[in-house]
């Protein structure tokens, strides 16, 4: 069983073996032990390479060579514990929240390992990052197609825009008047240049208001923009011109929302700083609303909460349950979807148009702005539509990357799991509903791995402006081309696209209450032990839909061969000698499809079935086929698998130490006076 | 008391109207004991005072609401259980009445001097009726607020149980056979003895027939063959190892009863010597060493449970939406105060426990609790569960039931308070049970044959008193009352229904949603067991056997019993010690390397107990909470979308049969084999798999004239390949 630790990093390896081949022998330590983290068995003995890129340890255990690699770019963070006598502790902690507890036997080779890690870890420059070096050797043309994939524009009008009310704008092509926003900017026909630009001026960072989400069935929009520079008093004409603009785009509303997603304490303290949020006294026709999402800071810290908890050994109910509530990660995804909901009620059931911002709009505004547009249109629930999402509403309104998820060296205080959170959501909405989402958990996860990994450039830099600067896509690769040629690994067996719950707007409850809310174990603890399938349901089912598939292949296959028949036996009618042949063809090709239907095919098709583990299904088993993941029919050390016989030659067998196994009885010398003496 | 009974004689004739009335069918046997009009039942309590005007009524079996407008046919639920209608309340699924005076909420026991404004009715299945009195007459108020407490909530006598007129107002009941083992026969007992292959060691015992022995035991159960029949006389059965399950090493999972503290010296010594004697027996090969666990000392107790369990049910006994959100927002926080989840995760430790001595020591676990009949049938339940597969299969675990709780004594009566004779015997040692196995279904819902559903309802039906099986405390006592002086009304013995017969509750195609679609059957058990037999030898050596060495710091009560352990017993008698690290290290490496390998649904289950692992049981917590209810949401979208897809390979196959056999009717005769196509395609997912490759002998020559067809051509490998198979 040749099974890499993360079978993520399973499918890299192939991906970027080459590249690591190249600068291999960088540092090589041996005798290493990699301790599991959870279990109490023994460390597996290997030796760690540490190249350019990767971490990788392989096992010496001569069968199994099992390989773990772990990223540069995911390590989080490098602990170096105190040396004992077995050896120099080194903990890995990555973004992807694998934990790698290492056992270097000299000091010396510890602390290289360390200081290396260190610096490798926390790369200067961009080009550094492994983007720039990973080549999955496709050419120019398949690059370029790649990157074509998610066209923001052809999104903008799949929602029906430009129209009557809205249009582009290229007041920003230059990145004039917004260095983090996009050039291709879409706001309402009624705003003029000099409107935008004013507006500008009066918003943090001249983060103006722009249109994120519009609904063409009522004309209602969802905005986005940072907050007014409003301190106590100021106010700008130009920037209520903007507001009322949006509001008259919407013509059958007439009054506009505009969500604060911040706590409302801090919206007044940025009063303070000359920042603050809108007096409804000033603009015409708004309802001002706050929704407390904590700032980034704060999320980072119960992330780190909760990590804690995660990591805890066997945790019981208590430390669990305490754990999580005192974390308060739960609450805070509450209250991002709380948010999105709202946005999402204001726009399909009042029909009234919202404009979002918190501080600098591009965190808390993203995250509601996205868990709204997701509730709220179907199209973003398919895998396609959620990268155009991530690609509108984060990559291209100028989400810090870089900052958050610490791809450069930088400030500690500005990294943030903003977009894990919105990830999270997406997950927790699935969890609630099954069968509205095309793609599974599986690609929720590896898209969270991506905006860490740097391996595709997709999530490089802070803004569009540094990203078009340092000619990403011309340099590296795009995630969602790669996403997107494995789309049979992410499908969720549950979605239909007919399906009418498929086709609406999801309605979580108004206020979702917290017990909807489940802590997230295939994210936070899915290098656990190798916690065993968590998907196995929905693996399976996947199994029962290729079955499906295949009936009806056979199906098709078999009124083809039927109408040939019919075809052959019209001609035949009439050669009356050659009636008896013809009667044994029609007996062959009924007896082709009990062929068909045999253990054998089934077997080999659900072997091309996408999984990720070896598959280790007995041949022979056919019953076991559509579990073959998780199934361990042929498994020799599953005792329970044992049948009568092998009992009773362990009985037969058993030495008085085997009894010393007992806790009483440890003692195990004694063990065999104690059956004389029970004799 | 006397004019309720009253009005319920008279009522047979207003029964009818009502019955007209409503359309509601009654039960053969129910009499209506009071009633009263213009009751406006809440839809909900969220202070929006929605609600409908009916009629409430209390019979012998039930309390319930008749709605005014009937029209609410035309929205017949698809899961409808036949019994027990939306707005019944069995009277022994009440939990608590409450009485609302000016706003202030009172419990009703018994006797009232004023009669309440509304009426909070709190059900063991946790729904919550509010019935507002205030448009009703009062004289009908006092009957009917008295009637339902008293009916629901005072003492009662066992033939007072509806469970009696039932039986006896409808004679021809159909018996219901089904696979269920019943064990309240020798043969059903030497059955199991024989697929456990216990019968080595282990034998079926009429002993205490006519209940000699003890009213408390079964009439038939099984001992070590060692064990004589004067010895189990000898103290009513007490001190006897009493035999639950054998693993297929050979290993026994026995039971025991303890003697109660004794005062007496001189009786104690007796005791003690007794079960010297006993062990002493049963420790000799060729049985396996023996240990020994007080279930009583390592367990949370019945008290425990019980309020765990009171504390956790009032999470979700919610009376308007204010309430709610007031608890949600400290929901991690109030569950854990409850301690119920992890009550639940120490029975799923224990178990674990006792399993890994069992697979992995090959070692006889005896379970001691007083009666042998609470925490003992939970942990050899869970054991069984977890160990045997058949126990995963519906049937198997209604015979599982069947024998550790219905025919091994479990006083249902009692822990159920079905009859209000006393609080302090009450505890949910069976819900517990269904807890825990909740908890392996959500974990590894492939391996079990029946869905969470199956056990919601299973739940419920402890409180429907038609069937008998919750309704006794031992066999005895339901074999007297079955017999007894009944006869002077009856013309033979009541005929009980039983649990099992689910269609007494369901239709079809609600019993549907009992099954699990995604089981996984177990593969015909041939070839690979050769395999195994070599394996598992390999696995012996594959695990380090010196892991469990003694820790250097020993506590002085450890070395204290080992000694007395030593110098009573021999050395082959252990016990459990609650000393934390020791069994904590070779139960956690069992559990580390089961966990670090993949699932075979068919073998050992173990629970994930960590404590993410362990979860609510949503389905029937909160079901009825309309908060937590997601439009189109929830794991049922799964289940239903997962029964759609069945559906429609099961048409396609149906559609492929049929191309099938049209192709043959018209040429040649039907092939026999197609025949059983249908049959077999009932076996679903695996039908087809296991479809015999019945088929008929082909002259080769025939087969070149089809090869010219373009799809044969593609698939000529298969061809060559199966047919090389086949000869």
């Amino acid at each position: 069983m040749t099974q890499p630790v993360g079978w993520r990093l399973g499918v890299m390896t192939s991906l970027c073996v080459d590249h690591v081949q190249q600068s291999w022998q960088q540092c090589i330590v041996e005798n290493v032990r990699l301790l599991d983290r959870v279990s109490s068995r023994k460390a597996a003995l290997g030796t760690l390479y540490l190249t350019a890129t990767h971490v990788i340890f392989v096992e010496n255990a001569s069968e199994t060579r099992k390989e773990t690699w772990v990223l540069h770019s995911q390590i989080s963070s490098i602990e170096k514990q105190a040396t004992t006598a077995t050896g120099c502790p080194l903990l890995i902690r990555c973004k992807n929240f694998q934990v790698i507890h290492l056992i270097i036997p000299q000091e010396r080779d510890c602390h290289d390992v360390y200081i290396s890690l260190i610096r490798l870890a926390r790369p200067v420059k961009y080009e550094e990052l492994y983007c720039f070096s990973f080549n999955p050797k496709l050419d120019k043309e398949e690059r370029e197609r790649g990157w074509k994939l998610v066209d923001l524009n052809e999104e903008y009008n799949r929602m029906g825009i430009p129209n009557n009310y809205w249009q582009i704008s290229d007041v920003n092509r230059d990145y004039g008047v917004c260095d983090s926003y996009p050039t291709e900017v879409y706001v309402p026909k009624s705003a003029t240049a000099h409107i935008i630009v004013g507006s500008s001026k009066f918003r943090s960072r001249r983060r103006f208001p722009a249109l994120s989400y519009y609904c063409k069935d009522n004309n209602t929009s969802i905005c986005r923009s940072s907050q007014p520079l409003s301190g106590f008093s100021a106010r700008c004409l130009e920037d209520e011109q903007m507001l009322q603009a949006i509001r008259k785009a919407n013509p059958g509303s007439d009054f506009l929302y505009v969500v604060d997603t911040r706590p409302k304490l801090n919206a007044m303290a940025n009063r303070a700083a000359g920042k603050g949020y809108e007096n409804e006294d000033n603009y015409s026709n708004i309802k001002f609303q706050f929704i407390g999402i904590e700032n980034i800071h704060v999320m980072r810290n119960s992330l780190q909460k909760m990590l804690e908890v995660c990591e805890l050994k066997s945790p019981s109910m208590s430390d669990f349950l305490w754990g999580l509530e005192n974390s308060g990660w739960l609450k805070h995804i509450k209250a991002i979807m709380d948010a999105g909901i709202f946005i999402a009620k204001a726009v399909a059931e009042e029909g009234v148009s919202v404009l979002v911002h918190c501080s600098d709009g591009w965190d808390r505004t993203a995250q509601v702005c996205s868990v709204a547009s997701l509730l709220l249109d179907p199209y973003y629930r398919t895998m396609k539509g959620f990268m155009v999402l991530i690609e509108k509403d984060w990559v291209s309104f100028g989400h810090k990357f870089n900052h958050r998820y610490g791809n450069l060296d930088g400030d500690p205080k500005e990294i943030s799991p903003v977009i894990d959170q919105f990830i999270e959501c997406v997950w927790q909405l699935m969890e609630q509903f099954p069968c509205a989402f095309e793609f599974n958990e599986r690609f929720l996860i590896h898209v969270q791995h991506h905006i860490y990994s740097c391996q595709f450039g997709n999530f490089l830099c802070n803004s569009q402006k540094e990203r078009r600067e340092l000619k990403i896509q011309e340099r590296t690769y795009s995630l969602w081309a790669h996403l997107w040629k494995n789309r049979a690994d992410y499908l969720n067996p549950l979605y239909r696209s007919d399906h009418s719950q498929t086709q609406a707007t999801l309605h979580p409850q108004i206020a979702s209450c917290n017990f909807l809310y489940k802590f997230w174990s295939g994210m936070y603890n899915r290098f656990e032990k190798g916690m065993h399938p968590r998907q196995s349901v929905t693996d399976y089912l996947m199994a029962v839909k290729e079955e499906t598939q295949q009936l009806e292949e056979e199906l098709e296959v078999l009124g083809e061969r039927l109408a040939s028949l019919q075809k052959v036996q019209s001609n035949d009618n009439k050669v009356k000698s050659k009636q008896q042949d013809q009667n044994k063809e029609l007996g062959r090709s009924t007896s082709n499809i009990s062929l068909a239907n045999t253990p054998q095919e089934y077997n080999s098709n659900l072997k091309s079935f996408p999984s990720r583990s070896p598959s280790q299904g007995d041949e022979e088993d056919s019953a076991l086929i559509l579990t073959q993941d998780n199934l361990k029919s042929s498994d020799p050390d599953l005792s329970a698998n044992s049948d009568q016989e092998s009992g009773v030659e362990d009985l037969s067998c058993r030495s008085p130490s085997n009894g010393g196994c007992l806790p009483s009885e440890d003692s195990g010398k004694d063990s065999d006076e104690a059956v004389f003496l029970a004799v | 008391r006397q004019t309720c009974v009253q009005t319920g004689g008279g009522g047979g004739y207003r029964l009818y109207d009502v019955m007209l009335q409503a359309k509601c069918l009654f039960c053969t046997g129910e009499l209506l004991l009071c009633e009263a009009n213009t009751v406006y039942k809440y839809i909900q309590e969220d202070g929006s005072n929605r609600g409908t005007y009916g009629k409430l009524i209390c019979t012998n079996f039930k309390i319930a609401f008749l709605d005014e407008d009937s029209s609410s046919d035309d929205n017949e639920p698809q899961f409808k259980n036949k019994i027990v209608g939306e707005n019944d309340i069995t009277l022994q699924c009440v939990d608590q009445i409450y009485g609302v005076y000016d706003e202030k909420k009172k419990l009703l026991t018994g006797q009232m001097r004023k009669y309440p404004e509304k009426l909070i009715i709190y059900c063991k299945d946790l729904r919550v009726f509010h019935f507002c009195l205030r448009y009703t007459k009062e004289e009908e108020v006092k009957r009917i607020v008295s009637g339902i407490v008293h009916h629901s909530q005072t003492p009662k006598l066992l033939k007072r149980l509806f469970l009696f007129s039932y039986a006896s107002a409808a004679p021809n009941n159909t018996d219901g056979r089904n696979q269920t083992v019943m064990f309240d026969t020798l043969e059903d007992w030497r059955d199991e003895l024989e697929r456990t292959k216990g019968n080595v060691k282990y034998k079926a015992v009429v002993t205490n027939e006519g209940y000699r022995v003890s009213e408390k035991l079964p009439l038939y159960f099984v001992v070590p063959i060692c064990v004589s029949e004067e010895s189990i006389l000898k103290f009513q059965g007490r001190g006897i190892p009493i035999w639950c399950w054998s693993c297929h090493n050979g290993a026994a999972l026995l039971k025991m009863s303890a003697f109660p503290k004794e005062q007496d010296d001189s009786t104690s010594q007796m005791q003690k010597a007794f079960l010297d004697g006993i062990y002493k027996t049963i420790s000799k090969p060729p049985y396996e060493l023996l240990k020994m666990d007080d279930l009583s000392s390592s367990l949370p107790s019945l008290q425990d449970i019980q309020i765990a369990y009171t504390r956790f049910k009032q999470l979700f006994l919610i009376d308007n939406n204010a309430d709610f959100w007031a608890t949600d927002v400290k929901w991690f926080s109030l569950l854990e105060s409850t301690n119920w989840l992890e009550i639940i995760r120490r029975f799923l430790k224990k178990a674990i426990e006792v399993a890994e001595c069992l697979e992995r020591q090959h070692t006889n676990v005896l379970l001691i609790e007083e009666s042998a009949t609470d925490l003992c049938c939970v942990i050899s339940s869970l054991v069984q569960v977890m160990m045997d597969s058949y126990s995963r299969t519906k049937s198997g675990f209604q015979s599982l039931i069947q024998k550790e709780w219905v025919t091994g004594g479990h006083g249902f009566l009692d822990r159920c308070n079905h009859l209000h004779k006393n609080d302090k015997e009450e505890a949910p040692v069976f819900l517990l049970l269904l807890n825990c196995v909740w908890q392996l279904v959500q974990q590894y819902p492939p391996a079990f044959e029946f869905t969470e559903t199956y056990l919601t309802v299973l739940s419920d039906s402890l409180y429907v008193p038609i069937f008998s099986t919750f309704f006794f405390n031992s066999q005895h006592q339901k074999d007297t009352n079955t017999t007894g002086e009944s006869l002077k009304t009856q013309s033979g013995p009541f005929k009980f229904l039983t649990v099992w017969d689910w269609s007494v509750q369901f239709e079809p195609k609600a019993q549907a949603l009992l099954s699990n679609p995604l089981y996984a059957e177990k593969p015909k058990p041939d070839k690979s067991q050769r395999k195994t037999t070599r394996f598992k030898h390999q696995r012996q050596l594959s695990l380090p056997l010196t892991q469990t060495k003694s820790s250097p710091k020993r506590g002085f009560f450890r070395e204290e019993t080992d000694h007395l352990i030593k110098n009573i017993l021999g050395k082959r008698i252990g016990k459990f010690i609650n000393s934390s690290d020791e069994p904590h290290n070779s139960f956690r490496e069992f559990y580390d390397s089961w966990h670090s390998k993949p699932v075979d649904y068919h073998g050992l289950l173990l629970p994930c107990i960590d404590g993410p692992e362990i979860k609510v049981w949503a389905q029937r917590y909160l079901r009825w909470i309309p908060e937590a209810q997601l439009h189109g949401g929830g794991t049922i979208a799964t289940a239903a979308k997962i029964l759609d897809l069945m559906e429609e390979v099961q048409s396609l196959q149906v559609k492929m049969d049929e191309e099938h056999s049209q192709a043959i009717s018209r040429d040649v005769q039907a092939v026999p084999m197609l025949r059983n196509c249908a049959r077999l395609s009932s076996l679903f997912p695996f039908a087809l798999l296991q479809r015999q490759s019945v088929k008929p002998a082909l002259p080769t020559s025939t087969w070149k004239d089809l090869e010219d067809e373009d799809d044969l051509v593609k698939r000529d490998d298969e061809f060559v390949d199966l047919s090389g198979d086949m000869s």
